[in-house]
This record gives structure tokens, C-alpha cells and sequence, in this order.
């Protein structure tokens, strides 16, 4: 009896299975996945640059954040200081591995913060920010080859592999050519799409790639929409003394 | 009595000297009896509207760390509390349970963000008998699993009418993103603004939102009939839990203005010891208006050094006025003291006369506070007003606080007695016949 059962599990894996290996033959699926962390995390080098973030509501006034960011992805580290408007000048989110700070110069005080969070009422996240951890956070559930503009596309859908993720599941449209995000879709736990992240144009700085401008569509609220922009790129060392709590408070003085 | 009576015909002699002496004494008093009422009606009305806003007065919720390091607030040992309330002594109709989570509600391109309070609508009978409904009612809202219950203002913000469907944007217990629908079952007028953050639906809905099973709950309040319960029930189910559980120490809970784990306004991080499993957290609303303690005895003591300036001044105005009238009085001073007044006597009647003008202001000073913190208290605060956090229903009250009445009292008369004590011993020291030359 139990020899039978699993026969007949057997057999439903191995054809449950077959249709991601019959689709995804000449595409090394974990290879993709590794390839796109390993664009957006850059694990030899310090990062800064500096962003750009304007959001749009309708009937709102346009939002337009500057703000400079810090990354040192080897030790999980991740610094955003608010340059503008300069009513929120001075204000900082510091990430180091699992414990995050956000500092408010107002008060002087600090508040508890996530990666997972909303940046400042935007369609962002704070994540959006930081490296890429898909092998780490996703698996993928399908996949299928496809088109998008000019270019050819593997398009990959992801389930969150914990339920720490901001988004339980993801669509990826992914260059076939460099393993470059094109778009994604970003769904909620009960399968809504939420939004839609464009990424037209990327930066070339030795082995990494950093998207240069990026539009996040808000999917649930019609005409709401986040665009990113990074300029100022650098991979030069920065000092220790920055990714400090102490830090945040010497940089408002 | 005779002398008081000789000190009260005195006052009414000289009326328009009397009035303006007394109306400064008046003043002061109403500024302090104003400054009184208003702390320690705003201290009563903040917690009203905090205990309204987390139903009721201790709060009880759970922990748990998982092997991820991630906190969820969620009643997985919900037997161990049962038992510890039963140890308590509480009566169960006073326990309610909710599951709670700040969304933002979409409608037609709008939103608004709401703290969602997820019920048990049959075991909320205070609830639905405080809400005042603008439109639907709580009967519709129950039938419906997907029902919600919005503020007057949220409704208007978002344009929405009863039956139309929302949709809202939340996080899950774990920190996923989630969207789901309501549908508007009834608004309620506002009920300030802590009111007005919030909208009430069912439970199980909320759950399923938050991604919790069904049936379980997240925050435990408990109703007392008094405030003077609070600290003592606080500790009897702090000691009855730590009996059957892991239980975070009560000087780890932050200070400050925090509604609870899912809304901080303010939160000071600080240091905790490392724990792991799960672990109940015994809070009550003494804790959340801490702050607002220390503000009022703050605000009451500035309000006692206006006072205190205000009494100087006038008891600069009494010796001065006291003095004038030992000179206006030489005569009358010395008549008397010839038919055999005493000297005790006339130094008596000019400290009659003083604390007679100092209790006849301050009664018109504190009848006056009545009539103004009257007043105000016609004026009623816009519930989207940060400062109808500090009001019971949109409008300040002012109650007597007896102890400072009191206080007031015995200091504005010592006070007026001793700024007339120097001309009043100098009257009495008058000879009868060198008051009777003069």
C-alpha cells in the first residue's frame, strides 16, 4: 500500500515538475536569479549615489525627495540621508544587518525602521533601494520565454519562499541577452497586482549594473506613480564611521 | 461676630475701592481655577479617548519570536490569559478581544489610511451602543463579513456611500503586503480624533486580512468601572501571567504616546534584553498618558506662578490700600478706642476686613471660571483638530478640582491677611488720644 502511494507521488512530482523544466530548457533558471543579485548587490565595493524620487498622487502636489544613499552590501549595511525638501533635510535610515534605525533631526530621536516599509508616502520601498536578494527570498513558480519591445524576455514568476518579503509574489521580465529586469509586477498576498516597476535604462560601472531610472505604477490607486533616478554613481571606499547611528546625528549639525 | 460684621460695613463703605481690590483678587483666581479645571479635564478627556480608542484600560497582547527573529503579535496561548483573568477575579463581559492593522482605503482615486479594529461584534454591546451612526446601521455591518464601519470624515474623504465596496492596502502580521475589499455597512459621527482614525469590522475579516487564523485575535482590553482599579488590576494580572508564562518586564514598556505595537507615534528605542519563545505584555493607559501627566503638573504649576504674580501685585495694591484706610479711619480709630475697644479688637476688625475681600473675590473668581470654563466649552472642536484629542465629545470641560480650591483658598486669604497685617498693627497700636488730634 505505502509502496504504492509513493509511486503515484512520484510520478505527480516528476510531472508536476516537467512543464518548468520543458519551458525553461536553454535558460538556467537559478542562474538567472543569480545573475540579477549579483548585478544589483555589489558585494566587492562600497556604493553611493545620489537619488532622485519624485511621486505623484492625483490631486495631490508632486513630491520630489533627494536623497543619498550608502551601501555597503558585504556587511549589510545601508545608509539613506534626506537632502531635500529641506524641511525633511537631515533625515536617515540606517540599516545594519537585521536592525534598522530611521532618524527624525526634529526630535532627535529614533524610530525602529524596515527595509520592507514605504519610502515617505511613495509607491518606493525602502528595498527598492538596497541590493537584490531574490535567490534568497523567491522561487520560481513558472516560467515562459517572451517579448517585450525589442527585446526578448524570460519571464519569471516568483513566490516569496518567507512571509518577510514585502511581496508574496513577483513577475520578472528579464533580458535574455544580460539577465537585466526590464519590469516587474508586484502582487499581494491575496493576488492583487500592486504595482508595476519599469526599468528603462541601466548604468554600466565594471561587473554591476544600476538601474538609472526607474517608474513604479501604482496598480491599485489610477494615476499614482513613483520615478527614480540615480546619478552621481560611486564604488569608492566609504569610511566605517558612516554607517553609525552617531553618524546620522554628527551629519545634521 | 460683631467685628466681622463692623469689617463687612467697612468693605461697603468704600464699594468701588472694595470691587476693584477684589476683581484683581477675582482675576487671579479665575486664571487659576481655569488653568486647573482645563489640565485636569484635557488628563480625564485624553484618557477617555485613548481608552474609547483601545477599549479600555489594561492591555494584554502576546509575542511570539520565531526562529527568523521576526516579532508576530498574535494570542497563540489565548488559556493562559483566560486563566490568569479568571485568577483576577475580571468579569469576562469586561474582556474584549481584537485583531487590529493601519490600512490605507482607496476609493475612485482616493484615500485615506484608517486604523482597522477587527470585533466581535456580538460581544461589543458597549461599542455598538457608543457609536453614533450618520448612515447604515451596526445590524447591516454584522450580517456582512466583508461589512465596515467608517467615520463620517473618512467617508467624505474618500467620497464613498453606504454599499459601495473599498478596497485597502495593509500589511500582514509577517510584514507582506496584502490588499482586500469592505464594503461600507454604516458611517459614525465623529468621534474625535482618535475616533477618527479608526473603523470597525469583523473580526474574522480582519484576520483573514492581516493573515492570522480564523478565531484568533491579537489585543486583549480590559474595561474597569473606575480609573482607580487601573494600577491594581495592572498588577494582580501581570503577577497571575508571569505564574503561567513568559512575561516582558513592566519597565521595559516605552514611555510615551504609543497606541500599541502596530501604531507608534513616538517611540524611543531602547535596549532590550534578549528573550525568546513567546511572551505576554501587560500594559495600561496610565502608561500611554504618562507624559501627559508630567505636562499637566507642568502646565499647573505655570499657572500657579501666574498666580503667584498676580497675588503679589495685588497685595502690593491691599498694604497700600489697608494703610490708607488706617490714615482715612484716625478718627473712627480713635472714637472707638476711647468707648474701650481693645487693641486686639481693631486689629481684628482690619484682618475681617481683608479676608472678607479675599474670600468675596475668590468666590467671584471661581464663580467666574465656572461661567467662562461654561463658555468655552459651548465651543465645539473640529474632530479632525489635533486639539479635540484633549476634549470629551469636541468640547473642553473644566472641572473643579477640590483640593486645588481648597489650596487656592487658604492661600489667597493668608496671603490678603498678612498684606494687611502691618497697617492693622499700627492701627491697633494708635493711641485714643493722639488719634483724636489728628
Amino acid at each position: 500500500m505505502n509502496g504504492r502511494i509513493l509511486i503515484i507521488l512520484g510520478l505527480i512530482g516528476i510531472f508536476g515538475a516537467l512543464p518548468i523544466v520543458a519551458q525553461s530548457s536553454g535558460a538556467d533558471l537559478d542562474a538567472i536569479l543569480a545573475s540579477i543579485d549579483e548585478f544589483g548587490t555589489f558585494q566587492d565595493n562600497d556604493f553611493t549615489a545620489d537619488y532622485t524620487i519624485v511621486s505623484e498622487k492625483p490631486g495631490e502636489e508632486r513630491s520630489i525627495f533627494e536623497a543619498r544613499i550608502f551601501r555597503r552590501d558585504s556587511e549589510d549595511k545601508f545608509l539613506l540621508i534626506i537632502a531635500e525638501p529641506a524641511l525633511r533635510r537631515g533625515e536617515g535610515y540606517l540599516q545594519v544587518g537585521d536592525t534598522g534605525w530611521s532618524y527624525d533631526p526634529e526630535s532627535r530621536e529614533f524610530a525602529i525602521f524596515q527595509l520592507r516599509d514605504t519610502f515617505q508616502d511613495s509607491d518606493a520601498q525602502n528595498s527598492d533601494f538596497a541590493g537584490t536578494r531574490l535567490q534568497d527570498n523567491y522561487a520560481v513558480a513558472s516560467f515562459e520565454e517572451g517579448r517585450l519591445g525589442s527585446f526578448e524576455v524570460y519571464i519569471l514568476t516568483l513566490e516569496a519562499t518567507n512571509d518577510t518579503v514585502a511581496y508574496p509574489s513577483t513577475k520578472i521580465w528579464v533580458r535574455q541577452d544580460n539577465y537585466l529586469i526590464l519590469k516587474q509586477e508586484d502582487y499581494s498576498l491575496s493576488d492583487r497586482l500592486m504595482r508595476t516597476v519599469l526599468i528603462p535604462t541601466y548604468a554600466r560601472a565594471g561587473a554591476y549594473f544600476v538601474p538609472t531610472k526607474t517608474l513604479i505604477i501604482d496598480n491599485l490607486n489610477q494615476g499614482e506613480r513613483t520615478e527614480v533616478t540615480v546619478r552621481n554613481i560611486s564604488f569608492a571606499a566609504i569610511p566605517d564611521t558612516v554607517f553609525n547611528r552617531s553618524y546620522l546625528e554628527r551629519v545634521n549639525r | 461676630m460683631k467685628y466681622l460684621a463692623l469689617a463687612v460695613r467697612n468693605l461697603n463703605r468704600q464699594k468701588k475701592r472694595s470691587v476693584l481690590l477684589g476683581g484683581a483678587i477675582a482675576l487671579g483666581i479665575l486664571v487659576i481655577t481655569l488653568v486647573n479645571g482645563f489640565t485636569a479635564g484635557a488628563v480625564t478627556n485624553v484618557k477617555d479617548n485613548f481608552a474609547y480608542l483601545l477599549a479600555g484600560h489594561v492591555y494584554i497582547s502576546e509575542e511570539t519570536k520565531r526562529d527568523d527573529d521576526t516579532e508576530v503579535s498574535l494570542f497563540t496561548h489565548p488559556e493562559l490569559l483566560d486563566a490568569a483573568i479568571a485568577e483576577v477575579g475580571l468579569d469576562p463581559r469586561a474582556v474584549i478581544r481584537r485583531s487590529t492593522f493601519m490600512g490605507t482605503f482607496l476609493f475612485h482615486g482616493k484615500n485615506a489610511s484608517q486604523q482597522v479594529q477587527g470585533v466581535q461584534w456580538d460581544r461589543e454591546d458597549a461599542l455598538r451602543q457608543r457609536l453614533i451612526l450618520t448612515a447604515g446601521s451596526v445590524d447591516e455591518a454584522m450580517a456582512d463579513p466583508r461589512g465596515i464601519i467608517l467615520s463620517q470624515q473618512a467617508a467624505d474623504l474618500l467620497g464613498v456611500a453606504i454599499g459601495e465596496e473599498i478596497t485597502v492596502r495593509l500589511s500582514t502580521v509577517t510584514g507582506q503586503q496584502n490588499v482586500g475589499t469592505f464594503v461600507v455597512r454604516a458611517t459614525m459621527a465623529d468621534p474625535g480624533i482618535l475616533g477618527n482614525l479608526s473603523a470597525y469590522a469583523a473580526l474574522d475579516r480582519v484576520n483573514e486580512l492581516v493573515n492570522i487564523p480564523a478565531g484568533t485575535y491579537q489585543t486583549v482590553s480590559i474595561t474597569l468601572d473606575s480609573m482607580t482599579q487601573v494600577e491594581p488590576v495592572t498588577t494582580a494580572l501581570y503577577e497571575a501571567l508571569g505564574r503561567l508564562a513568559q512575561v516582558k518586564p513592566r519597565d521595559e514598556t516605552p514611555q510615551g504616546l504609543q497606541v500599541n505595537t502596530e501604531m507608534s507615534f513616538i517611540f524611543q528605542e531602547e535596549p532590550e534584553d534578549p528573550w525568546t519563545g513567546s511572551r505576554f505584555t501587560v500594559a495600561n493607559i496610565n502608561e500611554f498618558t504618562a507624559q501627559l501627566e508630567s505636562l499637566s503638573t507642568l502646565v499647573n504649576s505655570v499657572g500657579l506662578s501666574i498666580l503667584m504674580v498676580l497675588i503679589l501685585i495685588t497685595l502690593v495694591g491691599v498694604a497700600n490700600t489697608f494703610r490708607m484706610i488706617m490714615y482715612e479711619r484716625v478718627k473712627e480709630i480713635g472714637t472707638m478706642r476711647a468707648l474701650g475697644m481693645q487693641r486686639p479688637a481693631i486689629r481684628r476688625i482690619f484682618l475681617y476686613e481683608a479676608t472678607s475681600l479675599a474670600i468675596l473675590g475668590y468666590l467671584a473668581g471661581v464663580l467666574l471660571a465656572g461661567v467662562v470654563g461654561l463658555l468655552i466649552g459651548f465651543f465645539q472642536i473640529p474632530s479632525d483638530n489635533a486639539f479635540s484629542l484633549f476634549a470629551a465629545a469636541g468640547r473642553l470641560t473644566f472641572p473643579y478640582q477640590v483640593p486645588s480650591l481648597v489650596g487656592n483658598l487658604i492661600l489667597i486669604t493668608g496671603l490678603t491677611a498678612l498684606a494687611a497685617l502691618v497697617p492693622a498693627n499700627k492701627a491697633a497700636k494708635l493711641q485714643p488720644a493722639d488719634a483724636l488730634r489728628a
